[in-house]
């Protein structure tokens, strides 16, 4: 029984000796991670949970080399982005149909008093929220859901992306402006 | 069986192994090196550009040169120039992919490259790299425009007044010369100024070489008479002139 009083980090450190450790820290990172593959990008269920995996192998490729100078949370996030980004164009190559019908369940995720909407004044619902997400471009969509639903902060959304801090700001704020703009266009409002 | 469990499997029954940790530190290494031999070699071009800028006589370059494009090629060679601004944009994506380098903007990594490649470069010049490096290639490769080659094409038309070459004999108003082109020229020195001249060293000695201002004499057969204003040492000295006496 691995114990769950050890850090993430200490956990990572472990698991290089005892595969165990590792397990569990896909346990503790699944669900998160499953919902952030769904949320940038339009894989199924399936195929996000091939990604998932695969993302997990690779960080257990390169465990040795894991940045002691981030968190695993900002480092897992950074393996699990890039590769379903990368998935992602492989599959846009194929010209594959691009909706894919959000479940009732991934809502449940999405922070109830999400700021984004506290922030730009807008009066909408959680599944309009993330309707919204899907219609801005890629680059803006992702630092989004970073800031305001998986609830990172600039520094690690940096480090996810591997942009400077001030790029990430400056995406963010042009972000929330489209964000807005959209909601405006389509008379979101309870 | 959960998720997690399949991916246990997955790892022990494909045998996936984890990178060692040598790996990364022989890549951070590489990488660090990479960027380390962009910034010298970006260096080494910006000591050259400025060794040529320094040491060619700018003066003369509007009597030789009609147009502004022309002027800059003549004091910056393009294969320098070129050269600089590639190393510096290979050397950005190589600062880039080390560990921290994505924190960094574009506008800071170019300038730490080119902040660097300025003090190197200056450094290098001081100590006399540039001028080394200038002549060896010179010397090696005959396709390459050194310094000094192009220093002879700038001070070589008699037709335009610029005259240069190796000091053969003196007389009481003439000094007989042979041009870089091998030619023999008869130069009055009556009414000539002399620059860089000092106690060390005398300007018109046997075996000097000179860069002379004046005007060729037409009309005299083989058009090897010159009239100079102003002779200068080979090496540009900026002293000040003094009459002939």
């Amino acid at each position: 029984m691995i114990s769950t009083s050890f850090t993430d980090e200490e956990l990572a450190k472990k698991s290089i000796e005892n595969i165990d450790f590792f397990a569990e820290l896909f346990t503790r990172y699944e669900k998160k991670l499953f919902f952030y593959i769904r949320r940038i990008s339009y894989f199924s269920e399936e195929e996000a949970e091939e990604i998932l995996q695969d993302s997990f192998i690779k960080a257990w490729k390169n465990l040795k080399g894991f940045d002691k100078d981030l968190s695993f949370s900002t480092w897992i996030y950074r393996i699990v982005h890039n590769t379903t980004i990368s998935e992602w164009k492989k599959t846009q190559s194929k010209n594959r149909d691009s909706y894919v019908k959000i479940e009732e369940s991934e809502y449940v995720n999405i922070p109830s008093n999400i700021n984004i909407i506290k922030e730009l004044e807008i009066k909408c619902t959680k599944q309009e929220v993330q309707k919204l997400l899907y219609q801005l471009s890629p680059q803006y969509k992702e630092v989004l859901i970073l800031k305001f639903i998986e609830e990172k902060s600039y520094e690690e959304i940096s480090d996810i992306l591997q942009k400077p801090s001030g790029t990430i700001a400056t995406l963010i704020s042009r972000a929330k402006k489209q964000f807005k703009q959209i909601s405006e266009k389509q008379n979101i409002s309870f | 069986m959960n998720n997690a469990q399949k991916l246990l499997e997955k790892i022990q029954n494909e045998k996936i192994s984890q990178t060692q940790s040598w790996v990364f530190t022989i890549q951070n290494i590489a990488l660090w090196a990479i960027y380390s031999i962009l910034i010298l070699l970006g260096s080494i071009s910006f000591s050259i550009l400025l060794f040529s800028f320094l040491n060619t006589d700018i003066d003369i370059l509007h009597h030789i040169t009609h147009s502004s494009f022309e002027f800059f090629l003549a004091i910056a060679p393009i294969l320098w120039v070129g050269l600089l601004f590639l190393f510096l944009f290979i050397a950005y994506f190589g600062l880039q992919y080390t560990k921290k380098g994505y924190k960094y903007t574009l506008f800071q990594i170019v300038g730490i490259n080119i902040g660097i490649s300025i003090i190197l470069g200056n450094t290098m010049y001081f100590l006399g790299g540039a001028e080394k490096i200038d002549k060896t290639l010179g010397d090696m490769v005959s396709e390459y425009e050194s310094m000094e080659k192009r220093k002879i094409s700038h001070w070589s038309h008699p037709e335009e007044g610029i005259l240069s070459g190796e000091i053969l004999k003196i007389d009481q108003n003439t000094i007989k010369i042979r041009d870089f082109y091998q030619k023999i020229w008869i130069i009055d020195i009556q009414n000539t100024e002399t620059k860089g001249n000092s106690k060390e060293n005398i300007l018109i000695q046997k075996n000097n070489k000179i860069k002379i201002f004046g005007n060729m004499l037409k009309n005299i057969p083989d058009n090897t008479i010159f009239i100079a204003d102003e002779i200068r040492p080979w090496g540009g000295y900026k002293g000040k002139g003094r009459k002939s006496q």
